[in-house]
C-alpha cells in the first residue's frame, strides 16, 4: 500500500532560474530559500517517486489532440528539450527517470474510478513546468522516478476546477491502492496570478494571491473549485495553472498549506509562491 | 486559425521552416496555408491583433521568438493596440 510521504506545490516562472538578476535580491533570495527548505523536506521524505502534476506550454502537445489530462508512463523524460531552451531556462538538460510501474497504477485506477486521462509513453519532455523546480529540488543525479500528470491549463475549453479537485481526491486513493511505490511525494507546480504573452503581463494580482494562499492555508482549497471562471480568469492566463495546486489540494483533501515564501516578481511575470502541505 | 497556430507552433519545432520563413516569409506563409490578413499580420508583427484575434498568447509568444523577435519588443507590439 502506498503513501503519500510528502506534498510540496511550488510557482515554475522560467524568470526563477533564466533571468534571476532582473528580481530584486530579497525577492530573488527568499524563493530560493524556500526552494531550499522544500528540498530538504522532499529528501527528508525519502520518496520512492514523485506524482509531479503540472502544465506543459505547448511543449509536447499540440491542439491536434490537447489531453485534459495526462498520465506519463514513459521510463524518461527529458527536459528541458532543446538547446535553446536550456539556454532561456538556464538549465541544463537532463534525463530524468520515470516510474511506468507506478504510471501504469495510477492510470489503471483513474479509469476504474470514472476518469478518462490520456496517457504518454514517451516523448513527453519537460519544460520550465518541472525543469526550473527540479533544479532546485532534485539538483543531484541519483534522481527519484516520475510519474508527470498533466493537465490543460492553457489552451481553452480547460477542465474544471471542480473537476481537477476531484481529479486530485482520486489520485490519492490511486497512490494509496497501488503497490509499486511504497512513499509517494506530490509534486504541483504552477501560478499563482500572471499573464503570459498578453498586454497585461507583468501585472500580477496580489490580492487575488493572497486570497488563494489563506484559503490553502487553512486546508480550504475545495473551495477555490467552485470559484466563477471570471474569477479565476481576471488574474490571467497564467493564473489557470492554479487547477495543478488544486489537484494536490484534492489530493491532500483538507490538509493545510504552509507557504515559505509568496514574492510578487513582475519581471518573473508571476505571483511566486512555494508550499509544503503539513501532512 | 488552426493553421496559422500550427504555423507559429511549428517554427520551433521545424528548423527547415524556420530557415524557409527567413529566406521568404511571403512564399513560406502561405505554402503553408495561411491567408492574406494572416500573412500581413506575421510579416508586420501585428501581434496585438493576432492576440485579439484569438490566438492562443503561449503559441503567439513562442511563435514571436522563433521569429527573431526579442521578448521584451514582443511584449510592446502585443500592447500596442490595446
Amino acid at each position: 500500500m502506498g503513501k503519500i510521504v510528502g506534498a510540496f506545490a511550488t510557482s515554475h516562472s522560467p524568470g526563477i532560474t533564466g533571468f534571476p538578476e532582473m528580481a530584486n535580491e530579497e525577492q530573488r533570495n527568499n524563493v530560493y530559500r524556500a526552494f531550499e527548505r522544500v528540498r530538504r523536506e522532499l529528501e527528508a521524505a525519502r520518496p520512492d517517486a514523485i506524482v509531479c502534476v503540472s502544465v506543459e506550454h505547448f511543449t509536447s502537445f499540440f491542439l491536434n489532440n490537447y489531453p485534459a489530462f495526462c498520465i506519463g508512463i514513459a521510463d524518461s523524460y527529458i527536459g528541458p528539450p532543446t538547446p535553446e531552451f536550456e539556454r532561456f531556462l538556464r538549465v541544463e538538460s537532463r534525463t530524468f527517470p520515470g516510474h511506468a510501474a507506478l504510471g501504469n497504477e495510477l492510470l489503471r485506477f483513474a479509469y476504474r474510478s470514472g476518469f478518462d486521462p490520456s496517457f504518454s509513453s514517451g516523448d513527453m519532455a519537460f519544460d520550465e513546468n518541472f525543469c526550473v523546480p527540479f533544479h532546485f529540488l532534485l539538483p543531484g543525479d541519483d534522481l527519484v522516478p516520475l510519474v508527470p500528470i498533466i493537465v490543460n491549463g492553457v489552451q481553452p475549453p480547460l477542465p474544471t476546477r471542480r473537476r481537477c479537485y476531484e481529479f486530485g481526491r482520486m489520485l490519492a486513493r490511486a497512490i494509496e491502492t497501488q503497490t509499486v511505490a511504497e512513499r509517494v511525494v506530490v509534486l504541483a507546480t504552477g501560478g499563482l496570478s500572471h499573464w503570459v504573452g498578453a498586454p497585461e503581463s507583468g501585472q500580477i494580482d496580489t490580492e487575488w494571491d493572497r486570497r488563494v494562499m489563506d484559503l490553502l492555508s487553512q486546508g480550504r482549497g475545495e473551495e477555490i473549485a467552485d470559484w466563477s471562471d471570471e474569477e479565476v480568469a481576471a488574474a490571467g492566463n497564467g493564473a489557470e495553472e492554479i487547477r495543478t495546486w488544486l489537484i494536490l489540494a484534492g489530493a491532500v483533501h483538507g490538509r493545510k498549506f504552509r507557504f515559505h515564501a509568496y514574492e510578487p516578481v513582475p519581471p518573473w511575470l508571476t505571483g511566486t509562491a512555494v508550499a509544503s502541505v503539513e501532512l | 486559425m488552426y493553421r496559422l497556430h500550427k504555423f507559429l507552433w511549428e517554427l520551433r519545432r521545424n528548423p527547415d521552416l524556420a530557415e524557409r520563413f527567413r529566406a521568404d516569409p511571403d512564399q513560406t506563409m502561405r505554402d503553408y496555408g495561411l491567408d492574406d490578413e494572416e500573412v500581413r499580420a506575421i510579416k508586420e508583427k501585428d501581434f496585438s491583433k493576432l492576440y485579439r484575434a484569438g490566438v492562443n498568447p503561449y503559441i503567439l509568444l513562442f511563435g514571436a521568438v522563433h521569429m527573431g523577435v526579442p521578448r521584451q519588443e514582443y511584449y510592446e507590439r502585443v500592447r500596442s493596440g490595446s
